[in-house]
C-alpha cells in the first residue's frame, strides 16, 4: 500500500517531467520561426518573444519535482558522501523537514495567491504589443511546488523506511 | 477622491508626536543613474525635512526585485514603497499607459499642470484602486525626452519607416505596425548585438545620458530625434497603503512635499545629465562620427493622426481609459492656445 | 547600518557555507535558509520573494540560451555524432598529448563567444567532451578543469553579452570594453592550453596521447573521413556563430537555429529516432530544471540578504576599512566570487558595478582597467570552489563516476592560472589598455 503510494506520487512528476519536455521542443520551432518569418516575410511574430519565456520558464519548473526524484538537483556532497545510508536518510528526513517542506508550503500558497490574484485582475504580460494574459504562467509556480512537495514526502517516506531496514 | 478622506484623519499629528518610522524603498534604477540621484534624493529629503523621523532607504535595480514586480512587491508589503515608472505594469494596470508612454503625448509641463492642477492626480490614483490596488499613488515629476531612434539608415518621413526591422515596445509598437514597420522585441541585453549586427536596423531605448555609455552611436551611424515616442511620462512615487495611513498628518505632508518638489528639481537634475550627453553627441556628429536627424515636421503630423486614432480605438472599449484621455485632451485645448499665442518666436 | 545588520549578515554568510557543505541539495539551502532569515529578521512577507524570484526566472529571456544549448549538445551525444567527432578528433590530435583537451578548449571557445549564459556552455561541453577525455583515459580531474575553465573562458572574450551589461553600468563604451578585455582573454586561453600541454608533457598518463599501435590501424583514407566527420559539427557551429555575425538573428534565437542545425546533421546520418529526440529532450529538460533551480533560488536568497541590509554591510565595509587600496581590490573580488555562484550574473553585476566603480576611481584607479578586471574576476568566480555555479552545472551532467570533489580540485589549477593573468594585468596595465587607446583613443 505505502509502496503503491510512493511510486504514484513520484510517477505524479516524472510525467509532469516527460510531458513538459516537449515544450522545449516546440520552443526551438518558436524561435526558429520568428527567424523565418522575419527574413522570409518580413513579417516578425508578435507572439515569439512572450511565447518563447513561457514554453522554456514553465519547463525548467514543471521539471523541478522529476529532477528532484532521480536526485539530479546539485549538491555538494564532499562530506555527506561519507555517511553511512542510515545516516544519510536522518540527515535528508532533518533538513527536508527544516528547509524543504516550509519552503514548498509556503511558497506554495503564496504564489498561488498571487496566480489567482492575477487571474481576478486580468493581468497581461507587458513586453510586447501581443499582451496575453499571465495567469497561466504565474499557475506554473503553484503547480511545480505542489509537484515538489509531493515528490518530498515520497523521499521521506523513503527514508524513514531506511532507517526501519526496508526497502521500497 | 482620495485626498478629501486623507485630511480628515488629521488629529493624532501635532508637534509632540515622536513616533517614527522607517520606510524600505525600491526603484527600478541602476545605482549611479540620474534617475536613481532623483530617487535617493526624495528619500534623503522626507527622512531630513521629517527631523528623521520617517526614515526612507532607497534600494536600486536588482537588490531587492526586479523593476515588474516592484509593483506587487509595494503592494503585499515586500517593501514600503517604490519610486518608478508606470509604463512597467500596463499588464496590470492598462490605464497607466496613459501617465507612463504617450507617443507625441503631453511634454513635462502640460502633464505637470493635468496633474497638479487638472483631473491627473485623482484620476491617476482612480486607476489604481479600480484595478484592486490597495496603494497610495503619488506624483514624484515628470521624465525627460528621450532619443527617438539610433539606426543604420536615415529616418526622415513616415515612408523610411515601412518595412524598417525596428526595436518598440507597448503602444508604440503597435503603432508603428500600423505604419508598416517590422516591430521586433528584443530584450535589453541582446538590443547592442542585435543593432550591431543588423537583426534591426534602428533602435529606441531611453534618454541621451542612458544612451551615451552604451555606445550604440558607435554602431549606428544616425540617430534620429524629437522624443516623438514619449515626449515625458510621470514618475511615481507609491506606497503601501497600511504604511501611509499610520503616518501621522504632518509627515504625510512632508511625504507629498517632497514627491511634488520634483516636478521642478527632479527634471532640472536629469534633464542636465540628459543635454550634457547631448552635447557630446554634437561633438560626435561635428567629428563626422555620426549624423543627427530631425523627423520631418509633415510627418510629425501625419503620424499625431494615426496615433490619436489608435488611442481613440483604444479608449473605445475601456470606460476609464476614455476619460482619462478625453481629460488629457480637453486640458491640451485650453492650455494649448494660450501657451502658443504667449510663447515669442524666436 | 547598525549592530543587527552586521550579526544577520555573518549569521547568513556562515549558514551559507555550511549549508552547501551540508550536502544537502544547494537549491533547497538557498531557498530554506533565505526563508528562516527572512521570517526571523524581517517578517514573513518573505514568502513573497519566493513567487516573485520563481516569476522573474521565469520571464528571463536570455536565460532560454541554457535549454537551447543543452538540447544541441544532447543529441550531438545521444545521436552519436558527439563520438564519431571525437573518434575523428583523437585521429587527428592523436600523437598529442592532450591533444583533446586542447581542441575542447578551443571549440569551447568559439561556442561560448555566442552566449553570455555560463551553464550552457559548461554543460554542452561536459557532455561532449568530458566522456570522450574520460574514456581516453584522461585525469578526470584536468578533463573537468579543462571544461569548466574553457566553457566559462567564453563570456570574456567579445562579442559577450557580460560586457554590453556591464559598460553603461559604469559609464564606459561597450566598444572600449570589448577591447580592454580582448588581449587579457585571450592570454588566458594561451595560458590554459600551455598549462595543458605542459601536464600532458610531464605527467603524460594525465593526459595520455593515442598508443601508436592503435594509430597505426588508421590509414591516410580513415584519416580523410575523420576530417570530413568534423564538417557537421562545423556546420552547427557555423549556424549559431554565423546567425548572430550576419544579423540574422540575436544570440537567444541563433542558439534555437544551432538545436535545429543539430537535428538536421543528426537526421542526415540517419540518427534522429524518436528514442532519440525523447531522450534528448528528458535529458535537456532535467539538466535545464536544475540549473533554473539554483537560478530562481539563488535569487531569493540575494533578494532576502539586502532586504535585510547585508548591501550596506557590504558597502560600509568598502570605505570603512582602513585598508590600502590593493586590499580593498581584494575585498571586492572575494564579494565577485560569492555572487558569482547566488544569482543570475546580470542581476549581480547590476548590483556590484555601480558601488564598485565609484570606489575604484575614488582609490586612483582606472576605470576601464578596472571594469576589465572586474570582468576577468567574474569569469573566475564561476569556476572559484566552493561558489561555482560552472562546477554545479558540470557535476549535473558529469558521468556519475565523477565526483563535486574531483571537478573543485580540477579547477583549482584553473583558477591560479586565472589569478595569475590577473596580477599580470595589475604589473602590466598596457595589457588592459594598450588596444583600447589604440583603437578608439
Ligand atoms: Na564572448
Ligand atoms: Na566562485
Amino acid at each position: 500500500m505505502i509502496k503503491k503510494i510512493v511510486h504514484f506520487l513520484e510517477a505524479l512528476g516524472e510525467w509532469a517531467g516527460k510531458i513538459s519536455s516537449w515544450l522545449i521542443l516546440i520552443l526551438i520551432f518558436t524561435l526558429v520561426y520568428e527567424v523565418i518569418s522575419r527574413h522570409l516575410f518580413n513579417k516578425p511574430t508578435f507572439w515569439s518573444y512572450d511565447i518563447s519565456y513561457m514554453l522554456g520558464g514553465s519547463a525548467a519548473f514543471l521539471g523541478m519535482a522529476w529532477v528532484l526524484k532521480n536526485r539530479q538537483h546539485v549538491r555538494v556532497d564532499i562530506f555527506y558522501e561519507k555517511l553511512s545510508e542510515r545516516n544519510k536518510a536522518i540527515f535528508d528526513i532533518v533538513l527536508s523537514l527544516c528547509l524543504f517542506f516550509p519552503l514548498v508550503i509556503f511558497g506554495f500558497s503564496n504564489s498561488l495567491d498571487a496566480a489567482i490574484n492575477a487571474f481576478l485582475r486580468e493581468e497581461t504580460a507587458a513586453t510586447g504589443s501581443w499582451r496575453p494574459l499571465i495567469y497561466p504562467l504565474r499557475m506554473v509556480i503553484p503547480i511545480s511546488l505542489a509537484l515538489l512537495f509531493l515528490q518530498g514526502v515520497a523521499d521521506i517516506i523513503r527514508n524513514i523506511y531506511q532507517l526501519l531496514g526496508r526497502r521500497i | 477622491g482620495c485626498l478629501n478622506k486623507q485630511t480628515a484623519t488629521e488629529g493624532n499629528s501635532g508637534k509632540g508626536s515622536q513616533e517614527t518610522f522607517k520606510w524600505v524603498a525600491h526603484s527600478p534604477w541602476p545605482e549611479g543613474t540620474a534617475l536613481q540621484l532623483l530617487a535617493e534624493q526624495i528619500a534623503t529629503d522626507i527622512t531630513e525635512a521629517s527631523g528623521g523621523r520617517l526614515v526612507v532607504e532607497m534600494h536600486a535595480a536588482g537588490e531587492i526585485v526586479p523593476p515588474t514586480e516592484l509593483l506587487d512587491a509595494v503592494e503585499n508589503g515586500t517593501v514600503d514603497a517604490i519610486h518608478s515608472w508606470d509604463g512597467y505594469w500596463v499588464g496590470k494596470i492598462p490605464q497607466v499607459a496613459l501617465f507612463a508612454s504617450v507617443p507625441m503625448g503631453m511634454n513635462e509641463q502640460e502633464y505637470l499642470g493635468w496633474i497638479t492642477t487638472g483631473e491627473g492626480r485623482e484620476l491617476w490614483q482612480e486607476a489604481y484602486d479600480k484595478a484592486g490596488y490597495n496603494l497610495k499613488v503619488l506624483d514624484s515629476g515628470p521624465g525627460t525626452p528621450e532619443i527617438f531612434y539610433h539606426s543604420n539608415v536615415p529616418i526622415r518621413t513616415l515612408e523610411d519607416f515601412k518595412g524598417l526591422k525596428v526595436r518598440a515596445v507597448g503602444d508604440w509598437g503597435a503603432i508603428l505596425e500600423r505604419v508598416g514597420a517590422s516591430v521586433v522585441s528584443i530584450s535589453s541585453p541582446e538590443l547592442y548585438q542585435s543593432l550591431e549586427r543588423g537583426v534591426v536596423d534602428a533602435v529606441e531605448f531611453s534618454g541621451p545620458a542612458s544612451n551615451l555609455p552604451l555606445g550604440f552611436h558607435e554602431i549606428a551611424k544616425y540617430l534620429i530625434t524629437p522624443s516623438i515616442h514619449q515626449p515625458s511620462s510621470v514618475s511615481s512615487f507609491i506606497i503601501n497603503q497600511e504604511k501611509w495611513d499610520e503616518l501621522p498628518e504632518d509627515l504625510k505632508q512632508i511625504v507629498r512635499l517632497a514627491t511634488e518638489n520634483m516636478w521642478g528639481k527632479g527634471f532640472a537634475m536629469v534633464a542636465k545629465e540628459d543635454f550634457e550627453a547631448m552635447d557630446e553627441y554634437r561633438k560626435l556628429e561635428e567629428a563626422g562620427k555620426i549624423e543627427i536627424i530631425e523627423f520631418e515636421e509633415e510627418s510629425q503630423k501625419e503620424l499625431k493622426g494615426i496615433i490619436d486614432k489608435y488611442y481613440e480605438e483604444r479608449a473605445a472599449d475601456d470606460e476609464l481609459f476614455k476619460r482619462i484621455w478625453d481629460s488629457q485632451q480637453d486640458y491640451l485645448v485650453e492650455y494649448k492656445y494660450w501657451k502658443d499665442l504667449m510663447t515669442p518666436k524666436y | 547600518m547598525d549592530g543587527q545588520s552586521i550579526l544577520v549578515f555573518v549569521l547568513m554568510i556562515a549558514g551559507l557555507l555550511v549549508g552547501i557543505f551540508s550536502g544537502y541539495y544547494l537549491f533547497i539551502i538557498l531557498g530554506g535558509l533565505g526563508l528562516i532569515f527572512g521570517y526571523l529578521f524581517w517578517s514573513e512577507t518573505v514568502i513573497n520573494l519566493v513567487t516573485t524570484s520563481a516569476f522573474t526566472a521565469m520571464q528571463n529571456y536570455t536565460m532560454l540560451a541554457v535549454p537551447l544549448f543543452i538540447f544541441m549538445g544532447n543529441i550531438m551525444e545521444k545521436s552519436g555524432l558527439a563520438h564519431k567527432i571525437f573518434h575523428s578528433l583523437s585521429i587527428l590530435l592523436g600523437k598529442l598529448k592532450g591533444g583533446l583537451a586542447v581542441s575542447a578548449l578551443l571549440i569551447s571557445l568559439l561556442f561560448a563567444a555566442s552566449t553570455g549564459i555560463v551553464g550552457a556552455t559548461v554543460v554542452t561541453m561536459g557532455l561532449l567532451f568530458l566522456p570522450a577525455m574520460l574514456e581516453r583515459k584522461y585525469d578526470v580531474k584536468l578533463a573537468t578543469g579543462v571544461i569548466t575553465s574553457g566553457g566559462t573562458l567564453g563570456i570574456l572574450i567579445p562579442p559577450s553579452i557580460m560586457l554590453i551589461v556591464y559598460g553603461p553600468l559604469a559609464q564606459i563604451s561597450v566598444g572600449q570594453l570589448f577591447y580592454a578585455v580582448l588581449i587579457p582573454g585571450i592570454l588566458l586561453g594561451i595560458t590554459y592550453i600551455g598549462y595543458v600541454l605542459i601536464v600532458a608533457h610531464v605527467k603524460p598518463d594525465s593526459a595520455p596521447a593515442i598508443p601508436e599501435e592503435e594509430l597505426a590501424q588508421y590509414t591516410l583514407k580513415d584519416k580523410l573521413i575523420g576530417i570530413l566527420h568534423i564538417l557537421p559539427i562545423a556546420v552547427i557551429i557555423l549556424s549559431v556563430l554565423g546567425s548572430i555575425w550576419f544579423g540574422v538573428a540575436p544570440p537567444t534565437e541563433a542558439a534555437a537555429l544551432g538545436s535545429l542545425a543539430a537535428m538536421i546533421v543528426a537526421l542526415c546520418y540517419g540518427k534522429l529516432s524518436f528514442t532519440v529526440l525523447k531522450e534528448t529532450l528528458y535529458n535537456t529538460l532535467q539538466t535545464t530544471s536544475m540549473i533554473y533551480a539554483i537560478l530562481f533560488l539563488g535569487t531569493f536568497f540575494v533578494s532576502v540578504f539586502m532586504r535585510l541590509g547585508g548591501g550596506d554591510v557590504v558597502e560600509q565595509a568598502f570605505t570603512s576599512l582602513p585598508f590600502n587600496k590593493w586590499m580593498i581590490l581584494a575585498l571586492m573580488l572575494l564579494v565577485v566570487f560569492i555572487l558569482g555562484l547566488l544569482m543570475d550574473w546580470v542581476a549581480s553585476i547590476l548590483i556590484i558595478v555601480p558601488i564598485f566603480t565609484p570606489i575604484a576611481t575614488g582609490l586612483g584607479f582606472d576605470p576601464i582597467w578596472f571594469a576589465a578586471m572586474i570582468c576577468i574576476m567574474y569569469q573566475t568566480s564561476f569556476i572559484t570552489p566552493p561558489f561555482a555555479p560552472a562546477l554545479f552545472y558540470l557535476k549535473g551532467v558529469a558521468p556519475k563516476t565523477v565526483k563535486t570533489k574531483d571537478i573543485m580540485n580540477g579547477a583549482w589549477p584553473f583558477v591560479c592560472l586565472q589569478l595569475l593573468v590577473l596580477i599580470l594585468c595589475a604589473i602590466f596595465p598596457e595589457l588592459i589598455l594598450w588596444l583600447p587607446s589604440k583603437i578608439i583613443g
